[in-house]
């Protein structure tokens, strides 16, 4: 096996584990499915790019995270998108996505809709830690925080969002 | 709180890639990665690896006793087949090896392993070296091959003996002016066969000269190699005899080192710059067989009447004692090429 076959082994397989919770990280973060989608190939293909310059990349998952991390935070530069239009997003896409549960279709829908609204430093821990279901340690990591300010974070933005319902 | 939770959790379960989406941006990233004619990173095998571990380290008990199963079992053991750029030779230098290191308790142990890893990576060299693997993957395996022989080395020093170190000292300044007489030697034949450019025909002279020399050193090292190779058996042979493991511990890494030397001028081809040092290396490797032989000959010696002295009268008169004809075949025939004594 050839250094540039096995580094796109590697590549591919990385894709095929990790597309789909990063395309879900960056959907309930812009809310936005096209603009989701587009971040993912985006973010392999930064990912790519690099590898093939011969940077070694040590922890796939943790890179990915960053890049695709950094093309959120460039979108929220960029977009003008105000809370409205994102909700209006929102409710189009939970009408696309339902499948069957326990809780109502509205209920699912104002969740989000406040997770929404809530300042990006706490939709982002939250997305992070139940959307994509990462360890504390790992959003530490990640993050380059302590897992102590990151438990803390977490606990703060989950109390906020509840109230934010419970006032609902 | 936790209602909160599973809420969120059931939105997330929603939400996904279609397989539609996920083969789209797959083609693309295919593409991508088809025409892409980069440099890579050979180093960074597949960080799926590097991931493991990071497990591996996390949970060492564990994974400790999934790697003993996995060492009799099928993957351990075509690991243990690897050469450097393999997908697997991670597992056999950073798992197998290691879990053969938390069983070596001994100094003794401890030093035989680390023998027999440098031995492995010696015979990785070898199979390597005219193998289609990427120079990057080469130059790392050599430097882990450069920092195990030399760890093997240090381990062995615990077992010399006191007298053994001065000898040592004392050998290590004498080679040292014979290599510079030598190299003083070789240089005035270099000089004397390559004149200097103007003289057109004794360029001509020069480069049939310096072939010459390169047929000379590949027939040394030729030679050399045998003579390692039987010293090599001999040990072998010697260590069955208990007295003696611990004190051939130091031989055996002496024998290391030959070994990684004949690689090291194997690589030098037909540079005429490198001529002096390949001559250099020649006579180094000499040196040190022929100090390897006298311990040995003075170890089998110093038995006397044991069953070694009977092993190597049997040699002498070629008829092997009954019992043990089927083991000791092969070693004959090794011991017939060259007798032992001369060199």
């Amino acid at each position: 096996m050839s250094v540039k076959s096995a580094q796109k082994q590697l590549f591919l397989r990385a894709y095929d584990e990790l597309s789909n919770v990063l395309f879900k990280h960056a959907y309930f973060r812009v809310s936005n499915r096209e603009v989701a989608l587009d971040m993912v190939q985006e973010c392999f293909t930064k990912t790519w790019n690099h590898m093939a310059q011969g940077k070694e990349i040590s922890d796939m998952k943790s890179f990915l995270y960053r890049v695709i991390n950094n093309l959120i935070i460039d979108y929220y530069r960029k977009s003008k998108s105000s809370s409205l239009d994102s909700l209006l997003d929102d409710g189009f896409d939970v009408v696309d996505q339902s499948i069957s549960s326990s809780e109502t279709i509205s209920e699912l829908s104002l969740v989000k809709r406040h997770l929404n609204a809530m300042p990006p430093s706490d939709k982002e821990v939250i997305v992070m830690r139940h959307i994509d279901g990462l360890s504390i340690q790992e959003i530490a990591k990640l993050l380059d925080e302590s897992e102590n300010a990151i438990s803390v974070r977490l606990h703060r933005a989950m109390k906020r969002l509840q109230s934010l319902i419970t006032k609902q | 709180m936790t209602e909160l939770e599973n809420i969120l959790h059931n939105i997330a379960s929603q939400v996904s890639l279609t397989e539609v989406e996920r083969h789209q941006i797959r083609g693309h990233l295919e593409t991508l990665v088809s025409a892409d004619q980069g440099t890579f990173s050979p180093v960074s095998q597949p960080s799926v690896w590097l991931d493991s571990l990071f497990f591996i380290r996390r949970h060492t008990l564990s994974v400790a006793f999934v790697a003993l199963l996995f060492f009799t079992g099928t993957t351990g053991a075509i690991a243990d087949r690897a050469l450097p750029g393999d997908f697997l030779y991670p597992l056999k230098t950073n798992v197998n090896e290691e879990v053969l290191g938390w069983f070596s308790v001994s100094d003794y142990d401890k030093a035989e392993l680390s023998i027999r890893i440098a031995e492995r990576r010696l015979l990785e060299a070898e199979s390597i070296e005219n193998k289609e693997v990427d120079l990057r993957v080469k130059e790392d395996h050599r430097r882990l091959l450069e920092s195990q022989v030399n760890d093997a080395d240090i381990q062995a020093t615990r077992f010399e003996k006191p007298q053994d170190v001065e000898k040592k000292d004392a050998e290590a300044s004498s080679q040292i002016e014979k290599q510079s007489k030598t190299s003083e030697s070789s240089q005035t034949t270099m000089m004397s066969s390559a004149p200097t450019i103007v003289d057109e025909g004794g360029a001509e002279q020069a480069s049939f000269q310096n072939s010459n020399i390169y047929e000379n050193n590949v027939q040394k090292r030729e030679e050399l190699r045998r003579i390692f190779k039987t010293l090599q058996k001999k040990v072998a042979l010697l260590k069955k005899e208990k007295q003696f493991r611990e004190t051939l511990i130091p031989t055996e890494a002496q024998l290391l080192k030959v070994q990684k030397m004949l690689l090291d001028v194997k690589k030098i081809k037909n540079d005429e710059l490198m001529m002096e040092t390949s001559a250099d290396l020649l006579v180094n490797i000499e040196n040190m067989l022929s100090d390897i032989e006298h311990t040995l000959i003075s170890l089998e010696n110093s038995v006397q009447g044991s069953s070694l002295n009977r092993k190597e009268e049997n040699q002498d008169k070629e008829i092997p004692k009954p019992s043990e004809r089927n083991n000791k075949d092969q070693e004959y025939k090794g011991d017939e090429v060259s007798s032992p004594g001369v060199l």
